[in-house]
């Protein structure tokens, strides 16, 4: 096995490689691999060989030809997750889903469609469209990202307080078990009898299998939608009028903060409309019938006038909608105007935790010496702090992961959770103990072994421990952190 | 080691008695006829993982227990030594009303669960009845007519405490409504009927009661008009938070009889005042729905929840994509009980009394062909164990390989449930 862990891969195994997927399907030499040697997060190491499959049959064959050889497989959607899920962390076989993308069917009677695993979220919605369906998660990345890598993270996204996340609308899956077989888990139906694997691999980061079709949910767009923005002087104010949101029992479509900093990094470079000078603002859209968001809107406000809200605005039209829309999800990006660079977190807390959670974040920016910025689904009490730092300095990536890890422990010692919606991953698999203990990994190892996964399936990914993966350790990160350029963080 | 040999049997029901309450088994935890050697009920979780690796040891196969209304579910077990029940399991642990998240022990009734819920305006929609435990229906998967609007257990259930065959108690998912840290354990053990662990606690969201809430029915000359009144209300996005079909046998079932051929579309109509009044509006424009009777409280309580109640000693369930559902109660046999579907869920229960095994297996074959042809699946929900052996109760599954190493990783002796599940697992 030592040969393949050098930079090259046996000829014969590019051979068989090229055979199963076509010679135009397969990528080994060292600079037409570099593109793939990380995805949205800081972690990179080098795969030896990419292939492209175009079909279930093709990709069974490349998992059994690495298994074959020894090598690790590495399933791969667009690369824009952001806990490391896609990084060859050991090497081997990457395998690109991006070719498979068509969507195979859309089934306006039964409102599912069946999709490849490559075809790029916002894509699906549009060609649901012209029937009054779309697919409801919405990751921030939902122009670029792959429903087959949503399936594997069990993406969210803005609208998900009110719809679900990924697996809320997963209804079957296809997939390629780390032994080559195809397989239906769940289908068509709601339901189906016998365990939920459906439910087991969702999420699963791509340890389990490759999702080779996925049926998902469509929902009819609602009839109505309005679009609130509640502006805050002080954080404290928003997030508390984000409980009380929730504890009035008001089920927002949507309910996001953006914080002062984040205010600054995208209001000057995409002009939507955000003041300035606000502590926080609220973004909340409530959606459904006519007369429940009539209510419903009446109710956002009175709480946020309540909690002491300085402003609240509507959207008048769409275009108007579009605009706050389109700061929220450009949000992220232009952070870099604040900072070379930002590392972004994805703890939960209990929506009441979220007022003291939120000091909690902005007193570790304090004492760190570091501008924190937040722009996050707060309905979930799902946090995104956006660490800003300049990696040329001495030091100072390591002085950011400490920060992070100091967030991510005020999360859990709120009873949280150390991710939201990003993953694992590389990255945070040194935390799963903070919340798991050795029996309660045990029983997901179990789950792994039954799919037939072994070490070199998607390896370091998830599990604390795994053979050639070293220690989890800040080291580790840190020398990461310091290999990627800045563009490498989202 | 057999519990045949004395020792053996007398060794394993001091291990039981020092974790639980002991009895021996009689008929009123029979499952399909069998009767276990011993009834348990520990008083804790901790009494709980004990026995449960008290029994594991001595090679005696376990069948938890919660309020014992899905025991008719699933194959005649192969061997049933001890009947572990949950019941003891009750207390309410922690509940933020304002998180809308609560963490219960898993043998707290349905009743009870509700009623705590409900002093702060809130509920779990579940459509369980109130004597069955929270586990239990998690373990069995009960789904109902509030699918419509709120999804399946699966989607309500965010972490639990689970006791695996030794005795080992793991944590699975958490507290938090959003979570993505590590595989989803809780959908997996959903609906697994106690195969891989026990649930012994469990952390659900909950939501708020709706302001207002009618019942309306509606009668309907058939079948077919039926379902296609109650899909068409269903996909207008209205305050609908329950929908089913009712033919006449189950209508009179739940107190709300029609004659003979007649069918009857139930709608619960539930949210803020002004979406309540403009769907009961649109209800009355769709058909049948201009005669349609408001239901007086007390009554639509009543109403919904015999619906819950077994439709005849045999059940069907068949789970199809919905639009199918049309096709599949034209094939319905003559003399059934009563038949139940939630259109919008794609989902049909059908009722039977027939004595004769051999005709119920031809009914169940037809319309289990019929379920597979349009991407579906039917299930023998409860039938004596005489028509169970007769027709297969779970039909043939997909990745059943999988599911038999799940099994063999997390029960390798098969402590639980033996040969209950699919394919005998
Ligand atoms: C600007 C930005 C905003 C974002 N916003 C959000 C957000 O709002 N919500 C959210 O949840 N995430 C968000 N993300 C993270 C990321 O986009 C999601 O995790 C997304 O689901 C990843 O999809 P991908 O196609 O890029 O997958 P990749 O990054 O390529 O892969 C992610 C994981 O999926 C596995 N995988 C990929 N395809 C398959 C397959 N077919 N079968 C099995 N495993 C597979 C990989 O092995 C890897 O473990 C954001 C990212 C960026 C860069």
């Amino acid at each position: 096995m030592s040969k393949n862990t050098a930079d090259s891969v046996d000829s014969r195994v590019i051979q068989r490689l090229e055979r199963a997927v076509g010679p135009d399907g397969v990528l080994w030499r060292p600079e037409d691999v570099l593109a793939f040697e990380y995805d949205g997060t800081i972690e990179r190491a080098r795969p030896q060989v990419v292939v492209f499959p175009r079909e279930t049959s093709e990709v069974a064959a490349v998992a059994r030809i690495a298994r074959d050889a020894g090598l690790p497989i590495v399933p791969r959607g667009a690369g824009t997750g952001l806990s490391g899920g896609a990084v060859a962390a050991l090497g081997g076989v990457v395998v690109a889903l991006t070719k498979m993308k068509r969507i195979l069917e859309i089934d306006v009677n039964n409102r599912f469609a069946v999709v490849e695993p490559g075809v790029v979220n916002l894509d699906l919605s549009k060609a649901a469209a012209p029937y009054g369906l779309y697919y409801a998660p919405d990751p921030s990345s939902q122009r670029a990202c792959t429903l087959g890598g949503n399936v594997a993270e069990n993406a969210g996204g803005p609208h998900c307080l009110a719809y679900g996340v990924t697996t809320n609308h997963v209804l079957g899956l296809e997939i390629v078990t780390p032994e080559g077989d195809a397989v239906w888990l769940g289908g068509r139906a709601a339901e189906t009898p016998g365990y939920d694997l459906r439910g087991a691999f969702v999420g699963s980061e791509g340890t389990l299998g490759i999702a080779t079709k996925i049926v998902v949910r469509l929902l009819p767009v609602p009839e109505a939608t309005r679009t609130l923005l509640a502006i805050f002087d002080e954080v404290d104010q928003a997030s508390a009028a984000v409980s009380a949101i929730i504890g009035r029992g008001i089920v927002p479509a949507a309910l996001e903060m953006l914080d002062r900093l984040v205010i600054a990094a995208l209001e000057p470079a995409l002009h939507v409309g955000y003041p300035v000078d606000a502590g926080a603002v609220l973004l909340i859209e409530v959606e459904g019938l006519h007369e429940t968001v009539t209510e419903q809107a009446a109710a956002v406000r009175e709480v946020c006038e309540g909690e002491g809200a300085r402003e609240l605005r509507e959207a008048k039209e769409a275009e108007e909608r579009e605009r706050l829309w389109a700061g929220r999800k450009g949000a992220i990006g232009a952070l870099g105007r604040l900072a070379p660079n930002y590392y972004v977190l994805d703890g939960v807390v209990p929506r009441t935790k979220l007022p003291a959670v939120l000091r909690e974040v902005y007193a570790v920016a304090e004492r760190y010496g570091f501008p924190i910025a937040n722009v996050f689904h707060a309905g979930d009490g799902n946090l995104h702090p956006n660490i800003l730092f300049d990696e040329r300095k001495e030091g100072e990536t390591a002085r950011v992961l400490a920060a992070g890890e100091e967030i991510t422990r005020a999360c859990v010692d709120a009873g949280g959770s150390i991710t939201g919606e990003h993953g694992v991953g590389l990255e945070k698999r040194g935390y799963l103990s903070w919340i798991f203990s050795e029996e309660d990994i045990a029983a997901m190892e179990k789950v792994k072994a039954a799919f037939g996964s072994g070490e070199l399936y998607n390896p370091c990914k998830m599990f604390p421990t795994g053979k050639g993966c070293g220690e989890v350790s800040q080291a580790r990160l840190e020398r990461a952190m310091q290999r990627a350029g800045p563009d490498a963080y989202i | 080691m057999s519990l045949d040999a004395p020792s053996n049997a007398a060794a394993l029901e001091a291990a039981l008695s020092a974790a639980g309450t002991v009895a021996p088994g009689s008929d009123a935890f029979a499952v399909d006829g069998l009767k276990a050697r011993y009834v348990v009920t520990p008083a804790d979780v901790g009494g709980f993982a004990d026995s449960l690796a008290a029994a594991n040891n001595a090679d005696a196969s376990v069948v938890p227990r919660g309020g014992g209304r899905q025991m008719a579910l699933g194959n005649v077990p192969r061997r049933y030594d001890v009947a572990l029940r949950t019941a003891a399991l009750n207390s309410v642990l922690e509940y933020e009303p304002a998180d809308m998240t609560a963490t219960v022990e898993a043998g707290i009734s349905m009743g009870d669960l509700a009623s705590a819920l409900a002093e702060h305006g809130q509920f779990l929609p579940f459509d369980a009845p109130s004597d069955a435990s929270l586990g239990g229906v998690l373990a069995a998967a009960v789904s109902g007519p509030s699918r419509h609007a709120y999804g399946l257990p699966r989607d309500w259930l965010l972490g639990c405490r689970i006791a695996l065959a030794d005795g080992t108690l793991v944590r699975a998912g958490g507290r938090v409504v959003k979570n993505v840290a590590g595989y989803d354990l809780p959908r997996l053990i959903v609906g697994s009927l106690g195969t891989l662990g026990v649930i012994v606690e469990a952390t659900v969201k909950v939501t708020p009661l709706p302001a207002v809430e009618e019942t309306l029915l509606a009668l309907q000359a058939s079948a077919s008009a039926a379902i296609d009144a109650a899909s068409e209300a269903g996909s207008r996005g209205l305050a609908l938070t329950a929908v089913a079909v009712l033919d006449g046998g189950a209508a009179s079932r739940c107190g709300a009889a029609v004659d003979e051929s007649g069918w009857r579309a139930a709608y619960r109509v539930a949210g803020g005042v002004a979406a309540v009044a403009r769907t009961k509006d649109e209800l009355g424009t769709l058909a049948g729905g201009e005669d349609a009777a408001v239901l007086a409280s007390q009554q639509a309580t009543a109403f919904w929840s015999s619906m819950l109640e077994p439709l005849g000693d045999i059940e069907l369930t068949i789970t199809v994509p919905p639009a199918a559902l049309r096709g599949l109660v034209d094939l319905l046999p003559e003399g059934r009980a009563g038949v139940v579907a939630y259109p919008t869920g794609g989902k049909l229960r059908v009722g039977l009394d027939s004595a004769d095994a051999e005709e119920t297996a031809s009914s169940v074959r037809a319309l289990r062909e019929a379920a597979l042809r349009a991407g579906g699946s039917l299930v023998v929900n409860a039938a004596p164990p005489g028509v169970k052996q007769a027709v297969a109760v779970w039909g043939d599954i997909a990745a059943l390989a999988i599911m038999r190493r799940m099994k063999q990783e997390f029960d390798p002796r098969s402590t639980l449930n033996p040969g209950r599940f699919v394919g005998g697992i």
